[in-house]
C-alpha cells in the first residue's frame, strides 16, 4: 500500500512575488530555490538593520565625548550589531546560497528533506525576529555578542534582553543544525549517478564539510545557552561564581562553539571563491586536491584552538603555549588555499567582472585579516591587544572582508541564475569600490587605534592624541560603505524591474547549475549531461579536449 | 643532578631492552625478509619502543611524572601502531580489496582504541598517586591499591595491542572502511582524547595538591606536570590524527587506484520519493 | 546506505552527542571545583536507578526485536515488541519522576546549589529525549493499527537508532551521576 500518489512533476516556472496568485506560496513553499532566495532576503534584511546599527556606532564614535546615544543604548546597539551580523546575516546568507545551489550543482531536483529545509528557514527567521523583539520588550541584550557570564546573569543584566538573546540564538542554532543535516544527507544521497564524492564542485565540498562543523559546534553553544537560560529563569547557579558556579565554563562553552563558528562562516565563502576565480580566470582550479583536503584539516583543527580567545583569563603558560601552537598550525591550511587561488589566476585570462573583482578584494583583505589573526596567537601580543580596537579590526577583516565580500562575489556571479537578469556591472563597480574603500578606511586604521590603546565596547572616549582624527576617518569610511550598500540596493531594484534576459550559461561556467534555464524551472533538470570529471559542462563544450576522466 | 645529567646518565638507558629489541629486529628481518621502506618502518617501530621502554622516560614515569607517562601513552597508542601497520600493508591507504562488507567490527575497534587511553591513563594516575602520595587527576591512593601493582610493561603492551587493533579499519586492506568514514572514525576518537586531555589538564588546578611539587629528578609542580600531560594528550595527539586524516583525504581525492567503470547513459531515473512528492504537492 | 531517514538520524545523534558531552562535562566539572558538601548523591536511590537502567537497556533490545519482526512481516510480534518497549520506557520515566519527587520532598531543587542545578539539568535533558522517543515509538505503534505500513518502514530504522542513542546516553549519565561517587 502506498501512501503517496504518483503525479507528474509540473514544469511551470517559479512563482514570483509579482504574481498575486502565488504570493502565499512563498510562505508554504518547500522548494529549495524559493527557500534559498528567502534565506538571502532574510540575510539582506538583517544586513540593513545591522548596518544601520553600525552607522549609529560610528556616528557616536566620530568625535570624542559625544552624547549622540546613551551608554546603555550604545551597549544594546553594539551587542545587537555583532549578534545580527554573525547569526542573522552571514550564517543565513551562506546557508541560503548552499540551499539554492547544492541541489543544482549535484544534479538533483530537491534537497533530501524539503520540509526540514522550510522548517530550518522559518526557525532561523523567527529566531531573528525574536531577537529583535527585545527592543520592544524592555531593551535589547547589552552583554556583547558573546554574553560573558556573570555579566549576562540576572543580577547584572536584569532586563529581558539576554533572555531574548538566548532564545533567538537557540532558534537560529536549531535552524542551522537542520540545514546542516539537510546538506549532509543531500550530498550523500542525491548526487547524480557518476558524481563521486571526490568530484564535487568545491562550493559543494566545502559546504558539505562545513555542515559537519555546524553539527559539532552548535550543540555546544546550545548547551551553554540552555544553562544560561536555566540560570536566569529558574535561578540555577551554573555561571555565578559567588554561589559555587564557574564563569570560565561559559567562556569555554562559548568559544568551543565560537571558534568553529568562525570557520563555519568562512569555509562556504572559500567555496564561493573557489568557484568564481576559476571561471573568470578561464582555468581549472589549481590543486583541487589540496584545496579540498585543507578544508578537512581546517575543520578538524578548528575544534582544538578555542582557548586562544581566552589567553587573558589567567590560564597557565603551559596551556597557553599549546593553544598558541595549535592556533599557528591552523594558519597553514588556510595559507595553502590562498596559494592555490593565486596559482589558479597565474597565466589565466582574467575577466574583471564585479564578481571576480570582489573575489580579488576578498583575497587581499582576508589575507590581512588572517595575518592579524595569527598575530593574536602569540600570547604576549594577545595580552597587549585583547579587547582593544585591534580585535575589532581583525574580526571585521575576517567577517566583512572575508565572508561578506565572498557572498557579494557569489551574488554577482549567480544572480543571473537566481533571477534571470544580470545585475548592472557599472553600478556593481560603484558598489564595489565605494564599499572596499570605505571598508579599508574604517578598519585598517582601527589596527592602529588598538595599538594606541583604545578599548573596544566603550560608548565614548577622551580626546587623546590621534584618537579623534583616526575615529573621524573611520566614520567617514563607514559612510562610504553605507553609500556602497545603497548603490547595491538600487542596483537590485532596477535589475528586478528590467526584463529577464539572462541565458542559461552567461559566464560560460563549468558546473551543473549552468546546465538548466535561468532561473531554473520548478523541476530543476529534465536532462543532464553525463558527468565524468569535475567540470561536466567543459567536457560538453570541448568534446575533443575533455578533462581527465574520474569515474 | 641536573636534568641533563639525568638524561645522559648511562644508568637510565636500559641495556637489556636494547639487546632484546635488537634481537627482535634481527629475527624479524631474517624471518620475514621485509625490504626497503617497510624495513625502515620496522626499524622506526623498534626504535620507538626502545625510547618508550628503555630510556629515561620510563624512569621519569616511575618517579610519578604524569607528563612522561602521557608521552609514552601517546607514542605507544597513536604512533607506534601506525609504523607497524605501514610495515605490514604499505603506505597506500586508498587501496581496497576484498569484500566491502567489513564494517562489522569497526565499532569494537573504535571502543578498544578509545577506552584503552582512558584505562591506561587511570592506571598510571593511580600508580603515580601511590608513588607521590598525592591525588592525581582525581585519583588518590586511599583505595584499590592493587591497581598500582600492575607492571608498567603490561600497561604498555596493552596499549600497543589496542593501538594496533584501533588502526585496523584504516590500514588493514581487508577491513578498511571508506575514506570519509575513516576521517569520522579518527575525529570521534580525537574528541574522546580531547575530553581526557581536558580532564587531565584542568583537574590539577582544582586539586588541593595543585601547588605541591615533584622534586626528583626535576622540580615541577603537580599542576604544571598535569597540564603538560593533558596538553600533550590533547594537542599533539589530535594533530597526529588530523594530519593522518589529511593524508587519507589527499590520497582519496587524488583517486589513485581508481578503476574507470563504464557508466550507463544517465537519464533522470531517481524516482519520485515521498519527500519530493510533498514538495510538488505543496507547490501546486 | 540509501535509507535517508536513518542517515539523517545518525548525523542528528552525532550532533546531540556533542550536546550531552557538554552537559556531562559541566556536571563533572562543577562537582569537582566546589568543596561544598555533596547534597544530591547522598539522597539518590541507586538500586532503583540500576533497575531502571536495566529497563531502558531491555527496551532497546525489544525495539530491535520488534523491528526485525516488522521486516519479516510478523505483525503480532511487532506489536508485542513495541508494547514491551513502550511499557519499559514508561516504567523508566515513572522511576525518574519518583526520583524527582523524592528529591523535591527533601528540598533538593534546581536552585538550591550547584549540585542540584547540574543534576537536574543533565537528567532533565535526558528525560526530555526519552519522552520524545516514547512519543515517536507511540506514533509508530499506533500506525500499526491503521495500516500505515509504509510510513513505519520509512521511520522505524531512524527511531531505532535514536532510541539506542538515548539508551547509551543514559548509561553514561548513570555512570557519572550514580556510580562514580560510589567508587
Amino acid at each position: 500500500m502506498s501512501l503517496f500518489v504518483n503525479i507528474a512533476e509540473p514544469d511551470k516556472t517559479l512563482p514570483s512575488i509579482k504574481n498575486d496568485k502565488d504570493r502565499l506560496s512563498w510562505l508554504s513553499s518547500v522548494d529549495h530555490k524559493q527557500i534559498g532566495i528567502m534565506y538571502l532576503l532574510l540575510s539582506l534584511f538583517f544586513f540593513i538593520l545591522g548596518g544601520l546599527e553600525a552607522m549609529i556606532i560610528r556616528w557616536q564614535l566620530a568625535v570624542p565625548e559625544n552624547d549622540f546615544v546613551s551608554a546603555d543604548f550604545y551597549n544594546q546597539i553594539f551587542t545587537m550589531h555583532g549578534t545580527t551580523m554573525i547569526f542573522l546575516v552571514l550564517t543565513p546568507g551562506l546557508i541560503g546560497l548552499g540551499v539554492y545551489l547544492i541541489p543544482l550543482m549535484i544534479g538533483a531536483n530537491e534537497m533530501a528533506f524539503p520540509r526540514l529545509n522550510a522548517f530550518s528557514f522559518w526557525v532561523t527567521c523567527f529566531g531573528g525576529l525574536l531577537l529583535y523583539f527585545s527592543f520592544f520588550a524592555g531593551g535589547a541584550p547589552t552583554a556583547g555578542w558573546f554574553s560573558y557570564a556573570p555579566l549576562s546573569e540576572k543580577p547584572y543584566s536584569p532586563t529581558t534582553g539576554i533572555d531574548y538573546y538566548i532564545l533567538g540564538l537557540l532558534l537560529t542554532g536549531i535552524g542551522s543544525i537542520g540545514a546542516a543535516l539537510n546538506f549532509v544527507v543531500t550530498v550523500l544521497t542525491l548526487r547524480l549517478p557518476g558524481i563521486k564524492l571526490t568530484m564535487l564542485p568545491l562550493f559543494v565540498w566545502m559546504t558539505f564539510i562545513n555542515a559537519f562543523l555546524i553539527l559539532g559546534a552548535f550543540p555546544l553553544l546550545n548547551a551553554g545557552l540552555v544553562m544560561l537560560l536555566i540560570d536566569r529563569q529558574l535561578d540555577a547557579l551554573f555561571f555565578l561564581p559567588s554561589s559555587g558556579g564557574s564563569a570560565i565554563l561559559w567562556q569555554h562553552f562559548f568559544w568551543s562553539f565560537g571558534h568553529p563558528e568562525v570557520y563555519i562562516l568562512i569555509l562556504p565563502a572559500f567555496g564561493i571563491i573557489s568557484e568564481v576565480i576559476p571561471v573568470f580566470s578561464r582555468k581549472p582550479i589549481y590543486g583541487y586536491v589540496f584545496v579540498a583536503a585543507s578544508t578537512v584539516a581546517i575543520a578538524l583543527l578548528s575544534f582544538g584552538v578555542w582557548a586562544h580567545h581566552m589567553f587573558a583569563v589567567g590560564m597557565t603558560n603551559t596551556v597557553n603555549g599549546f593553544f598558541a601552537a595549535s592556533s599557528f598550525l591552523i594558519g597553514i591550511p588556510t595559507g595553502v588555499k590562498v596559494i592555490n587561488w593565486i596559482g589558479t589566476m597565474y597565466k589565466g585570462s582574467i575577466q574583471l567582472t564585479v564578481a571576480m573583482t570582489f573575489a580579488l578584494v576578498f583575497l587581499i583583505n582576508f589575507t590581512i585579516g588572517g595575518l592579524s589573526g595569527v598575530s593574536f596567537a602569540i600570547v604576549p601580543i594577545d595580552w597587549q591587544l585583547t579587547d582593544s580596537y585591534y580585535v575589532v579590526a581583525h574580526i571585521h577583516y575576517v567577517f566583512l572582508g572575508g565572508s561578506a565580500f565572498s557572498i557579494f562575489a557569489g551574488i554577482y556571479y549567480w544572480f543571473p541564475k537566481f533571477c534571470g537578469r544580470h545585475l548592472s556591472e557599472k553600478l556593481g563597480q560603484w558598489h564595489l569600490w565605494l564599499f572596499v574603500t570605505g571598508f579599508n578606511m574604517t578598519f585598517l586604521l582601527q589596527h592602529i587605534l588598538g595599538i594606541l590603546g583604545m578599548p573596544r565596547r566603550i560608548n565614548t572616549y577622551l580626546d587623546l592624541p590621534y584618537f579623534e582624527s583616526l575615529n573621524m576617518i573611520s566614520t567617514a569610511g563607514a559612510f562610504l560603505m553605507f553609500a556602497g550598500v545603497a548603490v547595491f540596493l538600487y542596483n537590485l531594484i532596477i535589475t528586478m524591474r528590467s526584463k529577464p534576459t539572462a541565458t542559461p550559461d552567461p559566464w560560460d561556467g563549468w558546473t551543473l547549475e549552468w546546465a538548466t534555464a535561468s532561473p531554473p524551472p520548478l523541476k530543476n533538470f529534465d536532462t543532464l549531461p553525463e558527468v565524468h570529471s569535475r567540470r561536466p559542462l567543459w567536457d560538453l563544450k570541448n568534446p575533443d579536449n575533455k578533462d581527465k576522466r574520474l569515474n | 643532578m641536573t636534568f641533563k645529567d639525568f638524561i645522559l646518565s648511562a644508568n637510565n638507558w636500559s641495556g637489556a631492552w636494547l639487546i632484546s629489541l635488537l634481537i627482535v629486529f634481527c629475527s624479524m628481518w631474517y624471518f620475514t625478509r621485509v625490504k626497503g621502506i617497510k624495513l625502515f618502518f620496522v626499524a622506526l617501530f623498534i626504535g620507538l619502543i626502545y625510547v618508550i621502554a628503555g630510556s629515561p622516560l620510563m624512569r621519569l614515569h616511575e618517579y610519578g611524572l604524569q607528563s612522561a607517562a602521557m608521552i609514552q601513552q601517546v607514542v605507544v597508542l597513536m604512533i607506534a601502531p601506525v609504523f607497524i601497520w605501514y610495515a605490514i600493508s604499505g603506505t597506500n591507504l586508498s587501496r581496497q580489496n576484498g569484500s566491502r562488507n567489513t564494517t562489522r567490527y569497526t565499532l569494537f575497534y573504535w571502543f578498544t582504541g578509545t577506552f584503552a587511553m582512558w584505562i591506561a591513563h587511570f592506571i598510571n594516575a593511580k600508580k603515580a598517586a601511590v608513588v607521590t602520595g598525592m591525588s592525581i587527576c582525581g585519583v588518590d591512593s586511599s583505595s584499590n591499591i592493587w591497581i598500582a601493582q600492575i607492571p608498567d610493561e603490561a600497561v604498555l603492551l596493552f596499549l600497543l595491542i589496542s593501538g594496533i587493533l584501533f588502526f585496523m579499519p584504516i590500514f588493514n586492506n581487508n577491513k578498511r572502511i571508506n575514506p570519509l568514514a575513516q576521517i569520522i572514525y579518527l575525529f570521534t576518537s580525537c574528541v574522546s582524547c580531547s575530553i581526557l586531555g581536558l580532564w587531565v589538564a584542568f583537574s590539577a588546578s582544582i586539586s588541593p595538591y595543585g601547588l605541591a611539587s615533584i622534586t626528583h629528578p626535576v622540580t615541577i609542580s603537580l599542576q604544571q606536570d598535569q597540564e603538560l600531560a593533558g596538553m600533550i594528550m590533547w594537542v599533539p595527539g589530535c594533530i597526529l590524527y588530523v594530519s593522518m586524516s589529511c593524508y587519507i583525504a589527499i590520497q582519496w581525492l587524488e583517486g589513485k587506484n581508481h578503476i574507470p567503470e563504464n557508466l550507463p547513459v544517465i537519464e533522470k531515473k531517481r524516482g519520485i520519493t515521498a519527500e519530493n512528492q510533498q514538495a510538488v504537492i505543496t507547490n501546486t | 546506505m540509501r535509507d535517508k531517514g536513518k542517515l539523517l538520524m545518525f548525523f542528528l545523534i552525532g550532533s546531540e552527542a556533542f550536546f550531552f558531552i557538554a552537559l556531562i562535562i559541566a556536571y563533572v566539572y562543577y562537582r569537582n571545583i566546589t568543596h561544598a558538601t555533596d547534597t544530591v548523591t547522598a539522597n539518590l536511590n541507586v538500586p532503583r536507578a540500576a533497575v531502571l537502567t536495566c529497563c531502558l537497556v531491555l527496551s532497546s533490545g525489544s525495539l530491535m526485536w520488534s523491528k526485525k519482526a516488522f521486516l519479516k512481516n510478523k505483525t503480532t510480534h511487532f506489536k508485542l515488541g513495541m508494547s514491551i518497549t513502550l511499557i519499559l520506557s514508561t516504567v523508566f520515566m515513572g522511576g525518574q519522576i519518583i526520583e524527582y519527587i523524592e528529591l523535591y520532598k527533601k528540598q533538593i531543587t534546581l536552585d538550591k546549589d550547584i549540585f542540584g542545578s547540574s543534576f537536574f539539568t543533565l537528567t532533565g535533558f535526558h528525560s526530555l529525549h526519552v519522552i520524545i522517543g516514547i512519543i515517536a515509538i507511540g506514533i509508530l505503534f499506533s500506525f500499526s493499527f491503521i495500516k500505515f505500513k509504509n510510513l513505519i518502514k520509512n521511520a522505524i530504522s531512524a527511531v531505532e537508532v535514536y532510541w539506542h542513542f538515548v539508551d547509551v546516553v543514559w548509561l553514561f549519565v548513570f555512570f557519572f551521576v550514580y556510580i562514580k561517587p560510589l567508587l
